[in-house]
């Protein structure tokens, strides 16, 4: 794989996360750009560089949110995990596998998030003098199932073209080993 | 690296983002991340500029009405009529008021006016998550420190979360969990028929970022916001003893809502909204003077 390829498409895909957000949220949820991209890079590059990979992503996206560093590290290294476990059964250039990865690697993240938000709240609960307990004010899972949604539906349209343009990555194939059977010779 | 190798540094790796998570105070980590954030600028910043402008070219750009608070709207032509009388009127009275302003004004100079306790910063992006904030392209080196408060032209924006050598972080007022101790005033004509933007008679309460855009209140005893005559419409604003005084009355928002708590009915659940999205804000102002 090449390296300098890499960060660039990552530097971009954080760009362009951070650029876009604003202005294309659904029910208070951004889509997950670099979710995409590490799916992409997971489901091509061999397993040892995907897993890299998508922790490295994760840990870009750490730098540029109010969540505490390592949620998304750990969000994308679980998702590179699953993807580059399954990437050598699939087809990887169908939609159905884009669309069907897209939601599994956003429910693990949605699930990170939402566990991380169950202990640690953003908002503490609050003890008012003289007025009765605030609870913790928690992200409402509603923005996150949007988030799902909308990533999942972005998949196979931005993976399509990524797909085609893998080259530029040079991605290897994993050896694989060979067997010798009687039909081979 | 042999494969074995490998599985035990990402591993090790998996480990110290639980660690730093799930385990640490952010506030152990939050200086590392302020220290490089802005190295994303350079891409964000056009891509957001053509966000924005694609955005301004479809959606148009909502110029937001500050005494009505909604998006503005061509009106009659007696109705302009009616208010520039009305206006006319106004400015005579305040003719004879300016004077006995300059003496106050004298008093109050000594604490400057709200914009030049600023310096503008360009935003160059939102928070990348799901949570709300901006990014901004500014350093510690511009004199911005954490906690101190953002302004934009109708209120608030909110606080410095993090401010590092390579970028600056704003946690939006509307971000889930952020708090601030507010008032609620509106705008009502007096017996001289001035209007003048009062205090409503009603404890200071918290107001907490609930996510998507908006605020709540969930302190206010619901008889008491009755009694008070607080209605949708009326406007938040800051009320802190935390917060400089510069920062003292800003609009934080106008309520949209108000019902009574699920959990506990005679309490109210007060709804507001800022004037405006914050999350699409080009420009920001840093209190930082």
């Amino acid at each position: 794989m090449r390296f300098l390829a890499y960060f660039i498409f990552a530097y971009i895909a954080l760009g362009a996360q951070v650029g876009l957000s604003g202005y294309v949220r659904l029910g208070g949820a951004p889509p997950n750009l670099v979710l995409l991209a590490v799916l992409f890079v997971a489901l091509h590059a061999p397993r040892d560089i995907a897993l890299l990979a998508g922790f490295g992503l994760g840990l870009m996206q750490d730098l540029l949110t109010q969540q505490t560093l390592g949620l998304f590290a750990l969000s994308y290294g679980m998702v590179a995990a699953m993807v580059a476990a399954v990437a050598p059964v699939v087809n990887k250039d169908h939609p159905v596998t884009h669309v069907a990865l897209a939601l599994l690697g956003s429910i693990i993240c949605a699930m990170v998030i939402f566990a991380h938000g169950i202990i640690h709240p953003p908002g503490v609960v609050r003890h008012v003098e003289g007025a009765p307990r605030l609870s913790a004010m928690r992200i409402s899972p509603r923005v996150l199932v949007y988030m799902v949604g909308y990533t999942t539906v972005l998949a196979p349209i931005l993976l399509a073209p990524l797909s085609r343009m893998r080259g530029v990555f040079g991605f290897q194939a994993p050896r694989r080993r060979v067997s010798h059977s009687y039909s081979s010779r | 690296m042999s494969y074995l190798k490998f599985n035990h540094v990402f591993t090790g790796l998996m480990l110290l983002s639980i660690l730093s998570a799930f385990v640490l105070n952010p506030d152990i980590t939050n200086p590392a991340r302020a220290q490089v954030q802005n190295l994303f600028a350079p891409i964000a910043l056009p891509t957001r500029a053509l966000a924005g402008w694609v955005h301004d070219k479809v959606k148009g750009r909502a110029e937001i009405d500050y005494a009505t608070g909604s998006a503005k709207v061509a009106r009659s032509d007696d109705e302009i009529r009616r208010e520039n009388s009305n206006l006319r009127q106004m400015v005579s009275q305040l003719y004879s008021q300016i004077e006995d302003l300059k003496h106050v004004d004298e008093e109050r100079s000594k604490l400057g006016d709200r914009r030049m306790l600023c310096t503008p910063f360009s935003v160059f992006g939102p928070d990348s998550g799901v949570r709300e904030s901006l990014n901004l392209q500014g350093s510690s080196f511009q004199n911005i420190r954490e906690k101190m408060p953002v302004l934009y032209a109708n209120g608030i924006v909110g606080q410095i979360s993090r401010a590092g050598a390579a970028g600056a972080s704003v946690r939006l007022i509307t971000d889930a969990g952020f708090t601030v101790s507010a008032s609620f005033r509106t705008y009502r004509t007096n017996d001289a028929g001035q209007t003048e933007f009062t205090p409503i008679v009603l404890p200071q309460t918290v107001m907490e970022g609930a996510g998507n855009g908006t605020m709540v209140s969930r302190l206010l005893n619901l008889a008491e916001v009755k009694k008070g005559g607080l209605k949708v419409g009326d406007y938040v604003v800051v009320d802190d003893a935390d917060w400089p005084k510069g920062a003292q009355g800003s609009v934080l928002g106008r309520v949209t809502s108000i019902a009574p708590r699920r959990d506990a009915p005679m309490l109210a659940e007060v709804r507001a909204e800022p004037l405006g999205d914050l999350m699409q804000l080009r420009e920001v102002m840093v209190m930082n003077k």
